[in-house]
């Protein structure tokens, strides 16, 4: 299972108002490649914030958020973990694709590729957890969040090197950010 | 004694107290009334004592939402989020803290145009017991200033005045600001 995979699994369950917001790098740039909508907030700095920024939409909005996040990121802002346990929006997923490895610095060992286990340290902060090595155990996993909501982590195993990667998004961050804003203007918030 | 005596003491009594000045409402309830009047209901805060009954009063008020993020960084990205989604949000703090969040300020807030509110407690300055605090404290305005960040100082009481001009003033043009508060400023502790 690649990047992409995990991505398109994603892509292929959620309806048109849930809310994606992707990690730096490779993350956000296949999310664009792969489906550009309005609702994807492509991050491109801030390495490690994409479950802060998603638990803010989350306790803010009602519709659905997924983030889409990676092994290396989610250690930079381990912090986040026992944040999202405590206040644990139910319309909150956190995907973390593992690939053992800083992909977008040149796929530096992380220290999950040593054994650390991110289903466990989510556990502990009190957030149900799985792992899935398939994309197949992956979509069993989606589907199951989208039948029963609940704040969650899915940590899917990743190989190190996906495919060719992916072009950098052709907006500015403000032109992310005001599209985005303008999907949400309107909706309902919670 | 009887009754009826009783009841006029208590009486005169509660006609003197009205008389007399009495405290002086609590700075920090009218700091979230402004927050409140500016459409802001969601406080993130990493502590300081020098703001804990603010944290307090903040928990305690029903129209406001408190959360306490690991980091700075990770507040303000839950505050980012929280503005993406329309909702105003400010971030309570140390200036330590401030230190701990430049690099998200600069390519999460300044990169998309996502405007921060922060209340930060100036720790490091005349007042510290705390040595270690003093080079960040001596450096921290003109932190500030290089992030692009207006500072609005907070000294005594009545600058409580100028905290609502100056939320107006970030939320109509969708600008950051901190707000740089002194000991002084708050209720003692």
């Amino acid at each position: 299972m690649t990047r992409p995979d995990v991505i398109r699994a994603v892509l292929a369950r959620i309806t048109d108002d849930v809310i994606v917001v992707s990690n730096i790098a490779d993350a956000s740039f296949e999310l664009c490649r792969l489906h550009d909508r309005p609702r994807n907030f492509y991050m491109l700095g801030s390495f490690g914030l994409a479950p802060s920024i998603g638990l803010g939409l989350a306790l803010s909005r009602l519709e659905r958020v997924v983030v889409l996040n990676g092994d290396g990121a989610l250690l930079y802002n381990l912090g986040s973990l026992p944040t999202d346990g405590r206040y644990a929006p139910p319309n909150y997923l956190h995907v973390v694709v593992d690939n053992g490895a800083h992909g977008a610095t040149g796929y530096q060992p992380t220290a999950t590729s040593a054994g650390t286990d991110l289903v466990a340290v989510a556990r502990g902060c009190g957030l149900p957890a799985q792992r899935v090595d398939t994309p197949a155990a992956l979509g069993e996993a989606l589907d199951a969040w989208l039948a029963t909501g609940g704040a969650r982590v899915i940590v899917a195993v990743a190989s190190e090197r996906p495919d060719a990667p992916a072009p950098v998004p052709p907006y500015s961050g403000r032109e992310i950010a005001e599209r985005f804003g303008r999907a949400l203007a309107g909706a309902a918030t919670a | 004694m009887t009754i009826r005596d009783l009841d006029d003491d208590s009486v005169a009594v509660q006609t003197r107290a009205s008389l007399v000045p009495g405290p002086q409402p609590l700075v920090e309830l009218g700091v979230l009334e402004a927050l409140w009047r500016h459409g802001i209901d969601l406080a993130v805060t990493v502590p300081c004592k020098y703001i804990a009954r603010l944290i307090v009063e903040t928990e305690q008020d029903p129209r406001f939402s408190l959360l306490y993020p690991s980091r700075e960084e990770e507040g303000l990205g839950i505050t980012a989020g929280a503005a993406l989604a329309g909702r105003g949000a400010v971030m309570l703090l140390q200036n330590s803290g401030l230190g701990n969040m430049v690099n998200a300020y600069c390519s999460l807030n300044i990169h998309y145009g996502i405007p921060l509110c922060l209340i930060v407690t100036h720790r490091g300055d005349e007042l510290e017991r705390v040595p270690a605090q003093v080079p960040l404290g001596e450096r921290t305005e003109r932190l500030l200033d290089l992030l692009g960040i207006r500072v609005v100082l907070l000294e005594k009481p009545p600058d409580l005045a100028r905290f609502g001009a100056e939320l107006e003033v970030h939320r109509r043009e969708a600008s950051s600001v901190a707000f740089l508060s002194k000991k002084t400023f708050w209720s003692p502790s």
